[in-house]
């Protein structure tokens, strides 16, 4: 099920995913964890994913890492379909993760120095270059390799920890970086540490992010673009102020009024959605989010909403109401505008 | 969190200082452990330099049969008029020796089928995990009795026979580490960059369970000890070397206790109950070592 | 007016190093206090000390005070004996510990956990009165009376943190701390929680002591808050008025990184390094090493904690605090295009 692309003539994505599907077989059936997901993620930009646990963020991040088998779709790598080996190797040098919890991403045995160059070793740089690639890693994410080249990951603390991960990922020079939820282990004060090196080095390197998480605001705050996905689906693409600020998806709009404000008088009332996120063997018919939708009506359990173009310019939703044909056309545009 | 967890919490995010506690220092740091590295240090020590020290040759017999203690025969004699101290000596290098061989052996076969089996799964693990609980199920000794009576006796066949019966448990707590580690992020980036499953497995998920391997394989020294003694005693052991279990069988067959020959008796069942229980604490003070860091991986 | 719970000059020592450093709070009876900070500034160790509930190897001191709603005697928690604390704990402060989720017992029913803490003060209740109050603990937190029956695996994350909270109210305290409960949670699921615990706190007259590093969460919830750092109190105040008007660099530092849709986008810039090592806390002020208005005199004077504006307190040497200096520019968050 393909979505109204906008037209680019610009250099190739640094990656584009086109229907994507990852089916697990479970025990309960088949858990349909991606199930149709397009995305193009360009050069440079920092492209946010969020949505709930269980919503299949993750394992399109692997899917895009060549680590999970594709049912159907393809992944595009600098406008070259990743379909044999050698290009998986590319993807593999191009493309960089970094993981949620510091304290289970690095090796206990090794040291942070062979941390950081094991990249260089398994994807075969010779042995002259390695040392100075990976200590103008280590410098980029601000460790010092005289004082933290020989430690052992039990020494370091939790942000430090990801920055010798981001070093590891850092090394081969990537184009783009999945970042799946790499601050929400992390103390706030950390957190803005760790976020203020991600940038810069998108800033200096020109690195794409892929930022997966589920804290609305840091997204907001962060990503040129979200994408926001269900039950495996995007529901709504767009800048990141048009998508947060101004969703057009009921789905989106609820996440956005669970966010907690701090503001006078705490939350006051809000629409907040019912049950949770059903499982992905038993994905409803018809549109996938009607069970818990608010604003759902006659047509949502039967006809499945491809991405249309909603609200601000390049913003997509996947939802009826949005339908020229269906005559409901949104007049209040949603959640009014947050802030204050 | 649990309240050590929160006092913990307050460490863990500050960096510790660069060196850690090491295992000699976990070691050293108990009476216990002072005493049990003490005791298998002496019999390591004896078992190298037994010979040296003996002050007559183990086998020699004289006519001073089943004499008591005295000052030439500090230990007494034997139903031949060997002497019992340099036949305690001659048998610690026999125990420690096969304690040891047995147990690298149980460690070797133990730590390839765990890693085998926890790593690829599906059939390997299998056919592997059925292998292992007939291991586990049969009861050792009499499995290794019959092994041993089947087969020529020998310190060799001894040390395979100990070796081969006791793997499996190993094999079990190492396969349950191989299943949580290679679901770790370090292993899957290695995945992602490309890593095939040898380097993996070199690199990542096997030193990650050496302590684990190493913790476990003490405490089959020990039994692997204790094993030997049994045997040996039963009549199945070496006839050709002198253990403290052949000496225990040789006290009973020549009807030392009826002629309260202590002296006999004595040295070669203290000798093993002594090494043994060293060897057990210093076990279970590896594991109290190694726990706190598998908390932190696990 | 007395306070339902009043603590005085509490401090914890581990071998010697004080994780927590004299600590003053008071919470009133149907209020929920914030209590907000980073890991190791001793904020779940101090919820710990209210239930006694601090491993041997920690050292307490200080002088708690409970005072149970409904004219029962006050009860100074510090000298009560361990059985004396066994009839406090639960009945009349309960406690949702953090990643209370996988606290559950794997192998027994819901219905017969609840049990289990109901018998804890209420040992004569027949079958029947039991599971009425089940299942009316049950729906009070919303889940219907069908959980009882079910293993906790057999539940989602929401749920069981529910449970949790049904447990904690299973013998009708009046006061409950919470430890991080949503800490776990994705977005709506966290809602759910804190509107939960906002309706039991108007319906039972709870009150309540949030513990969280989520500033956000504590804004939604909390009537108070006070601010932790290295085993200190450094600012406290009403919830609106702190956040409004922050009268301490942490908070200030905190607040300004905090993205908040809407506003201003960007990171903002980190507080540099990392809280200090309980055993060696900075001379002076113990921020100063972080704090980008650090003067001399924080280097050498440990600042009070002192009323600076109505029901307002802050630990710092130049509040108050009529505007903040810019630290620097927020920087943008992508590239230029």
């Amino acid at each position: 099920m393909t979505d109204v692309m906008p037209q680019t003539d610009r250099a190739p994505a640094l990656m584009e995913v086109r229907d994507l599907a990852i089916h697990f077989r479970t025990r309960a059936g088949t858990a349909r964890a991606v199930d149709g997901v397009s995305l193009e993620w360009r050069p440079g930009e920092i492209l946010g994913v969020v949505g709930e646990s269980g919503c299949g963020k993750s394992t399109l991040a692997r899917a895009m890492l060549g680590l999970a088998e594709p049912a159907t779709g393809e992944i595009v790598l600098g406008g070259v379909a990743v379909e044999d080996k050698s290009h998986l190797r590319d993807l593999r040098r191009r493309v960089q993760m970094i993981f949620q919890d510091p304290y289970q991403t690095l090796n206990p045995r090794q040291r942070v120095r062979t941390i950081v160059s094991e990249p260089l070793i398994i994807q075969g740089v010779a042995e002259a270059e390695r040392e100075s690639l990976m200590l103008r890693a280590l410098e980029d994410v601000g460790l010092d390799p005289e004082r933290y080249g020989d430690r052992y990951p039990h020494q370091l603390s939790g942000g430090q920890r990801q920055r010798v991960a981001i070093a590891a990922a850092l090394v081969l020079e990537p184009e783009g970086l999945i970042c799946d939820e790499p601050v929400s282990m992390l103390d706030a004060s950390v957190r803005s540490q760790i976020l203020e090196v991600l940038c810069n080095l998108q800033r200096t390197r020109g690195l794409g992010l892929l930022f997966i998480t589920h804290d609305l605001s840091l997204a907001w705050s962060l990503c040129d673009r979200i994408a926001v996905m269900y039950l495996g689906r995007i529901v709504e693409r767009g800048s990141a102020t048009d998508v947060i600020e101004r969703p057009k998806h009921p789905y989106t709009q609820a996440l956005v009024e669970a966010v907690p404000i701090p503001r006078a008088g705490g939350g006051g009332t809000r629409e907040l959605l019912e049950g949770e996120l059903p499982d992905p063997t038993n994905v409803p018919a018809g549109c996938r989010f009607h069970p818990r939708c608010p604003r759902r009506f006659e047509p949502c359990d039967q006809v499945d909403p491809l991405l249309i173009p909603a609200g601000g310019k390049d913003q997509l939703a996947a939802c009826l109401l949005h339908d020229p044909t269906l005559g409901r056309a949104e007049t209040a545009a949603g959640a009014a505008p947050r802030g204050d | 969190m649990s309240p050590e967890q929160a006092v913990l919490e307050v460490a863990a995010d500050t960096p510790v200082a660069v060196s850690d506690r090491s295992v000699r220092d976990v070691l050293l740091a108990t009476r216990r452990g002072k005493f049990a590295l003490a005791v298998l240090g002496l019999f390591i020590f004896l078992a190298i330099f037994g010979d040296a020290i003996a002050p007559d040759d183990p086998d020699a017999s004289s006519l001073d049969v089943l004499a008591a203690p005295s000052s030439d025969h500090w230990f007494g004699t034997t139903e031949t008029g060997a002497d019992v101290f340099s036949q305690v000596l001659a048998g610690a290098r026999v125990s420690i020796v096969v304690g040891f061989a047995a147990a690298i052996i149980s460690a070797v076969l133990g730590a390839a089928v765990g890693l085998l089996s926890g790593y690829f799964g599906g059939w390997t693990d299998r056919i592997l995990d059925a292998l292992e609980n007939w291991f586990l199920v049969i009861p050792t000794l009499p499995l290794m009795i019959v092994l041993a009576s089947l087969l020529d006796p020998s310190l060799t066949v001894l040390i395979l026979v100990i070796g081969l019966t006791s793997w499996a448990g190993t094999g079990r707590i190492v396969r349950a580490q191989v299943l949580t580690l290679r679901e770790r992020a370090f292993v899957e980036r290695a995945r992602a960059l490309g890593a095939g499953d040898g380097y993996i497995l070199k690199t990542h998920i096997l030193p990650n369970t050496v302590p684990l391997i190493f913790a476990n394989t003490v405490l089959i020294v020990a039994v692997a000890i204790l094993s030997e003694a049994a045997l040996a005693f039963l009549g199945l052991g070496d006839p050709t070397s002198i253990s403290w279990g052949t000496m225990l069988e040789n006290a009973f067959t020549s009807g030392a206790p009826s002629a309260e020959a202590w002296w006999y008796v004595i040295p070669p069942g203290l000798c093993i109950t002594v090494l043994v229980l060293a060897i057990a604490i210093l076990g279970y003070l590896f594991e109290e070592h190694i726990n706190p860091r598998l908390q932190e991986q696990g | 007016m007395s306070a339902l719970l009043e603590i005085s000059d509490l401090r914890v020592e581990h071998d010697g190093n004080p994780i927590v450093d004299g600590v003053d709070l008071r919470i009133e009876a149907g209020e929920a206090l914030g209590l907000a900070g980073e890991s190791g500034c001793g904020k779940t160790t101090t919820a710990l000390s209210v239930m006694r509930l601090l491993p041997p190897t920690l050292k307490q001191s200080g002088t708690i005070t409970f005072r149970p709603p409904g004219g029962h005697a006050e009860i100074n928690i510090g000298r009560r004996t361990e059985r004396g604390m066994q009839l406090v704990r639960w009945r009349h402060i309960s406690l949702v510990f953090q990643g209370a989720m996988n606290s559950l017992d794997p192998v027994q029913k819901v219905g017969a956990q609840i049990a289990e803490a109901i018998r804890i003060h209420e040992r004569d209740l027949d079958s029947n009165e039991l599971s009425e109050r089940i299942t009316e603990l049950l729906s009070t937190v919303g889940l219907i009376e069908a959980v009882a029956k079910r293993y906790p695996h057999q539940l989602s994350g929401g749920q069981r943190q529910r449970v949790m909270i049904a447990l904690a109210l299973a013998c009708n305290p009046s006061l409950v701390i919470a430890d991080e409960p949503t800490t776990a949670l994705d977005v709506v699921m966290q809602a759910q929680v804190l509107e939960l615990l906002e309706s039991l706190r108007e319906r039972l007259g709870l009150a309540l002591i949030l513990i969280s590093h989520d500033l956000g969460v504590l804004a939604e919830t909390c009537d108070r808050i006070a601010v932790m750092y290295a085993g200190r109190i450094v600012e406290t105040g009403p919830v609106d008025s702190v956040f409004a008007h922050r009268q301490h660099p942490y908070t200030e530092r905190l607040l300004d990184g905090l993205p908040m849709i809407g506003g201003e986008r960007g990171i903002a810039t980190p507080i540099p390094g990392s809280p200090p090592d309980p055993g060696h806390p900075p001379e002076g002020c113990r921020f100063h090493p972080r704090c980008p208005y650090a003067e001399d005199r924080c280097r050498r004077e440990d600042p009070a904690l002192r009323e600076v504006a109505p029901g307002q307190s802050s630990a710092c040497h130049f509040a108050p605090w009529k505007s903040w200096p810019p630290v620097e520019p927020k920087q943008p968050a992508g590239v230029e295009r």
